[in-house]
């Protein structure tokens, strides 16, 4: 509103000012146009023409003057010149300026009609002078004529001068007011150009005022904007400082937690190191107390005593088992269980399981059964103790819910994968089952089948859950079948690599007796247990209390040129460590063999050992057998070097027994042990016996089965069938009653060689063999005699040749009968015993005795629905009808054998209508054979020759000192142990086990319902 | 026209006669009445100090013409006659930049004509008016005339001032 007046006041000033100057223009063209004007007609030059002519007039006037008095002075010519001047000037006055000027005077005219009047007079008197004197005349005449214009000329020159002067008044006039005129418009230009600076300025101003408005608005809309920012960023600020605060509060809680963290992973460390040191605290007494209790049990002791030490013994054992359990579990929990991945062979870890459970087994009358399929590979990769302490976990477990029935290992390939098998192990009891329930229990952690499971069969309840945990560990997983009362199976599965065939068979030592062992141990006990184990299997032992003091030793002996075979060094000590000891032992000239003994866990001792290139490593508590392979691996396994070197200090070949008696007997040399097999082979071989080796108590069965042998040399524990069981099922079979079998066990506890002898063993020999003592048992047990006769006269020197000897065995007699029975070849059958008469008529007896109602024993048990018995009986028809040379009924009796054994039975009609013709042939064989056999020496005649009174007299005694409830009876047993066992027969091992047991009622019972024979009686009352 | 063409001819061979002989000649005495005297500083005087020259003389000369207006006329006029530097150059006149020539009427006029618009400007000393010579009493018989037409500059008060008519002497100084 207030802008538009100004804007109008602007252009009516604009439209001013261009007015103003149009007018000033128009005003100064009129002012150049009428000064133009004024000057022109008030020319300077005019009123010089009017002047001039003036002038000249008068000079005009004055040449006439001066003629008419001098005509020569002043000649014609010269007033012609002067006329001819005056003339020029009228020229000047008719034309330009003079015209301009005087041109509205009226004396203009009359003396421009004058002046040319005097012209035409001029004119012609000038051109009329023809002589001097008219000339004279003329001229006065002109002068006269010019007087006359003197009036004239004088009146313009004042008329133009007073005319000029008069224009220059009006020019100045003009000038004046023209000057004024443009000092006006110039005044209203100002005033104008004043008002347009005025409206210009005022709108300046305005638009200045709006400028400063708008600004201020801006700035206020700015500072508005300011404030709100400010307001905002002191939010932020404030927000800022909050999550500061926060931050601040996290990072002290951050804190808190990492160093609660701290603290929890120091516990855990703490608990780690705790249990670290548990496992070595517990386990060095628990070796302590389990190796004290070993040791003990070698001493004489009472049988009270005896009872207790093996309770404590067992006691320790089954501690330690629950001390491992607990320390594995905890390595569980705290994600430190690791399993290694070294090259082992699978039948080694089911011999040790074999070992361990198998006595458990026949403790309490099981069966125990290996299943192993023969394919499996035997070189594998992984932890060969982890996995044998799940089988050995399944096995304890089935051994303890089974009470009758028998106990199936088994062990299949499932899968395979490039180098990777996947095997599946199965502990089959025939036990008290688990429910459905108690199966979802299991394999959790403190879990058993329920409460009252584990007050009467005791455990931790870890066993599984560690099972579960290593199964995993190694790719495979864990689970059992079960039914309440129907038994259990238990199996685990394991993914594990190809391992490498053993490049470089082991170098067997023949003989390890006499070799130095050095046993290094910081503690005294420890150090006097497994120094007394070594002793006891004739090492000759040095101990040493620390690791300096071992290698003082091993200098000694060295220089002494008796330098140690091995060393056992405890891996913990104070000062030298065992690692330690064993690498300044290695830099020794001679050195010797280092084995590491711990009492930590295998997992913390493990990788150090195996960094320092260590390669055998035992943990505590050390187990006899464990103590002897390892020796056995460590020195058989030596280098060439070392064993050259050890050589001289092996016992001489020593000049043994009178072996000659027996030479060319055949010995079944029963032992899973490769190295075993080949010390027991060479010992054997070179004192002239023929040598077959079985890797396991089925496989001596077979054996037997297929051909006799003079004696069994029976290993202990062995995967499939142990020896014990081998030996039960020998002394089965009729054929076999006889047979000598002697046990070898490097297990030297008394309790092991009572149990051979239970089992129906005929001895005992220890491990590491001592030939004399090996020899003198084989004399005492080979019938020898049946071998002096026929033996060919030696050559000279005492050793034949081994595989001579067969060979100069003599073929039998011509003359003999049965060589003519079409049933049998008897050459074949010879040959199979390599040739000896005596032994293979022997064979022949046997058979007769043995197999002549196998088919009667067949069809009874097919009709009885008891197949296996069936198929048993005819495997032994089988084999012993092959062994004899009877390949016909052998056949016959394999075709019957391989019926009955398929899967899916045959009908009875079809196996017996086989089993008919089997039955005629070998009724007709026995009778053939019967008829051609020379009279069997009489096997009762020991037993006959028995003083039975005396007998008699110690039962008698017996049983009063058992009903006493006396201990005496014990040791009474012992000493008359010869003579009771030939007159009590199987009640023997029955009332031994209880004694040893130390359950006297038992022994009474068992004792009284021995039958003694009734001959006695009739000869003590003829008495 | 064929009477201009004929004089310009005449004039043109007049000039080539006198333009090859000024060097080597020295200025005649005037045969005819003594029309222009030429004093001062000149080289070439034929009588005493002065170089004198009648009408003939100039007319030998190269003669320039041209039309042009006048504050005298109230018509365009023709002038014809020698360029004034050549009737200077036929009297040796030795004038240069800063000297002056004075030129003076019979009527005693005087007038100062700077050396300098003699070299600068064609002008003439003009002895035909619209091709007739010029009698005393119609400003002649010699006409001092710049080229007013054909310059601008000249069209002043001065310039007028310095076309002396009725020309009788010049005196270089």
């Amino acid at each position: 509103m207030r802008v538009l007046p100004s804007r109008y006041h602007l252009r009516v000033i604009i439209a001013g000012l261009v007015i103003a100057y149009v007018a000033i223009a128009a005003i100064q063209y009129r002012q150049y146009r009428s000064v133009n004007e004024v000057m022109a007609r008030g020319d300077v030059n005019a009123l010089w023409s009017f002047l001039q002519l003036n002038v000249e007039y008068h000079r005009l006037d004055h040449a006439l003057n001066l003629h008419q008095f001098d005509p020569i002075g002043m000649p014609v010519q010269q007033v012609q010149l002067r006329y001819d001047l005056f003339l020029s000037r009228f020229s000047a006055l008719e034309t330009g300026s003079a015209r301009a000027l005087m041109q509205g005077e009226p004396i203009y005219a009359k003396a421009l009609s004058d002046l040319h009047n005097f012209v035409e007079v001029g004119d012609r008197y000038l051109g009329l002078s023809a002589d001097e004197r008219t000339s004279r005349v003329n001229l006065r005449l002109l002068r006269e004529k010019l007087l006359d214009l003197r009036e004239t000329v004088q009146e313009l020159a004042l008329n133009a001068s007073r005319i000029s002067a008069l224009l220059g008044d009006r020019r100045n006039l003009e000038v004046q007011r023209q000057t004024v005129m443009t000092a006006a418009l110039t005044s209203f230009q100002a005033l104008l150009t004043f008002l347009l600076a005025v409206a210009m300025t005022r709108q300046y101003l305005k638009r200045e005022k709006a400028k400063s408005i708008a600004l201020s608005a801006q700035a206020e809309l700015v500072e508005t904007l300011r404030r709100n920012e400010e307001a905002l960023e002191a939010r932020v600020a404030q927000r800022t400082s909050e999550l500061q605060q926060l931050n601040q509060t996290l990072r002290a809680h951050e804190e808190e937690l990492h160093v609660a963290r701290a603290k929890a992973e120091d516990a855990s460390q703490m608990k780690s190191n705790f249990l670290a040191n548990m496992s070595h605290e517990i386990r060095t007494p628990m070796n302590a107390v389990i190796g004290m209790s070993h040791l003990a049990l070698q001493t004489d002791l009472a049988p009270k005593q005896r009872d207790y030490v093996q309770k404590i013994h067992r006691s320790g054992q089954h501690l330690l088992g629950l001390i491992n359990d607990i320390l594995d579990f905890s390595k569980i929990e705290a994600g430190k269980l690791e399993v290694e991945t070294i090259d082992f062979e699978l039948r080694a870890v089911l011999d040790n399981l074999a070992n361990l459970i198998g006595e458990k087994c026949a403790s309490k009358g099981l069966e125990l059964v290996f299943d192993i399929d023969p394919g499996l590979p035997d070189n594998l990769r992984g932890d060969p103790l982890r996995i044998g302490q799940i089988l050995i976990n399944y096995a304890n477990n089935a051994v303890k819910f089974t009470d009758s029935g028998e106990i199936v290992v088994r062990a299949r390939e499932t899968a395979r994968e490039g180098d990777t098998v996947l095997l599946r192990f199965e502990v089959q009891d025939t036990g008290i089952g688990l429910s459905e329930e108690q199966q979802a229990r299991l394999f959790r952690s403190f879990a058993q089948a329920d409460t009252s499971t584990t007050r009467k069969y005791g455990g931790t309840g870890l066993g599984l859950a560690i099972s579960k945990k290593l199964a995993e560990l190694m790719g495979g997983g864990v689970g059992v079948c079960s039914a309440p009362g129907e038994g259990s199976t238990f199996w685990f599965t394991a993914r594990l690599p190809l391992g490498a065939a053993q490049g470089r068979p082991l170098l067997p030592s023949p003989d390890l007796r006499g070799r130095r062992a050095l046993v290094v141990d910081d503690n005294a006990h420890a150090c006097q247990i497994l120094s007394e184990m070594l002793r006891s299997m004739t090492f000759d032992v040095a101990p040493a209390g620390s690791g300096e003091e071992a290698v003082a030793l091993a200098r000694a002996a060295l220089q002494a040129g008796h330098p140690f075979d091995i060393a056992f060094i405890d891996w913990k000590m104070p000062g030298m460590d065992g690692v330690e000891t064993a690498r300044q032992l290695r830099l020794l000239r001679t050195p010797p063999q280092c084995a590491i003994v711990t009492a930590h866990g295998r997992e913390e001792v493990f990788r150090e050992v195996d960094r320092a290139g260590i390669a055998f490593m035992l943990v505590k508590p050390v187990s006899p057998s464990l103590l002897f392979d390892t020796a056995m691996r460590a020195l058989g396994g030596a280098d060439a070097a070392p064993e050259a070197s050890a050589a001289p200090h092996r016992a001489p070949p020593r000049k043994g027994p009178d072996l000659s008696g027996i030479r060319g007997a055949r010995v079944l040399l029963v032992d899973d042990n490769d190295l075993n097999q080949q010390v027991g082979s060479d010992l054997l071989q070179a004192a002239g016996l023929v040598v077959e080796i079985a890797d396991n108590g089925q496989a001596a069965l077979d054996m037997l089965a297929r051909s006799p042998y003079d004696i069994v040399l029976m290993d202990m524990q062995m995967p499939v069938m142990d020896g014990l069981t081998a030996t039960r099922l020998i002394r089965q079979n009729p054929n076999w009653v006889a047979l000598p079998v002697l046990a070898m066990t490097a297990n030297a506890m008394r309790g092991d060689r009572e149990r051979c002898m239970e089992a129906g063993m005929n001895g005992h020999i220890a491990k590491p063999i001592d030939p004399d003592e090996l020899f003198g048992q084989l004399l005492a047990w080979v019938p020898a005699r049946r071998y002096a006769k026929p033996a060919p006269t030696d050559d000279g020197g005492e050793a034949t040749d081994v595989a001579n000897a067969p060979a100069a065995e003599p073929t039998a007699s011509n003359a003999a009968p049965y060589l003519h029975i079409a049933a049998l070849d008897a050459n074949a059958g010879m040959k199979r015993v390599l040739g000896k008469q005596a032994t293979y008529e022997n064979l022949l007896r046997k058979f007769v005795s043995g197999q002549a109602g196998a088919a009667t024993r067949v069809r009874t048990a097919l009709q009885g629905g008891r197949r296996d018995e069936a198929l048993r009986a005819a495997h032994t028809l089988k084999g012993t009808a092959g062994t004899i040379g009877a390949t016909a009924l052998a056949e016959q009796a394999g075709a019957l054998e391989t019926m009955l054994g398929t899967p899916e039975p045959a009908p009875l009609a079809e196996v017996l209508a086989l089993l008919a013709p089997i039955e005629a042939a070998c009724a007709e064989l026995v009778a053939a054979l019967k008829a051609a056999l020379p009279d069997a020496p009489s096997v009762t005649a020991s037993t006959q020759q028995l003083d039975w009174p005396a007998i008699r007299a110690l039962v008698a005694r017996l049983d009063v000192l058992l009903a006493d409830d006396d201990s005496d009876a014990i040791e009474l047993f012992r000493e008359s142990a010869p003579l009771l066992k030939a007159a009590l027969g199987a009640r023997y091992a029955e009332i031994e086990r209880a004694l040893d047991n130390y359950i006297l009622v038992d022994a009474l019972t068992a004792l009284r319902r021995a039958e003694l024979p009734q001959a006695p009686t009739n000869e003590e009352a003829a008495r | 026209m064929v009477i201009t063409m004929h004089r310009l001819i005449r004039n043109l061979a007049l000039a080539a006669s006198v333009g090859l002989s000024l060097p080597a000649l020295a200025l005649d005495a005037p045969a005819g009445p003594v029309v222009l005297a030429i004093s001062g500083k000149i080289t070439k005087a034929n009588r005493g100090q002065e170089a004198l020259f009648d009408m003939r003389m100039l007319e030998k000369l190269p003669q320039h013409s041209f039309s042009t207006q006048t504050p005298w006329y109230p018509q365009p006029v023709t002038f014809t006659g020698p360029l004034l530097r050549d009737v200077l150059a036929a009297a040796g006149a030795t004038g240069g930049k800063g000297s002056k020539i004075v030129a003076v009427a019979l009527n005693d006029y005087k007038t100062e004509i700077p050396y300098d618009d003699v070299t600068k400007h064609d002008v003439i000393v003009a002895r035909l008016m619209n091709d007739r010579p010029m009698p005393v009493r119609e400003k002649g018989p010699l006409f001092i005339v710049y080229p007013f037409s054909a310059k601008a500059e000249l069209r002043a008060e001065i310039y007028y001032n310095r076309a002396a008519w009725q020309l009788s002497k010049l005196q270089v100084r």
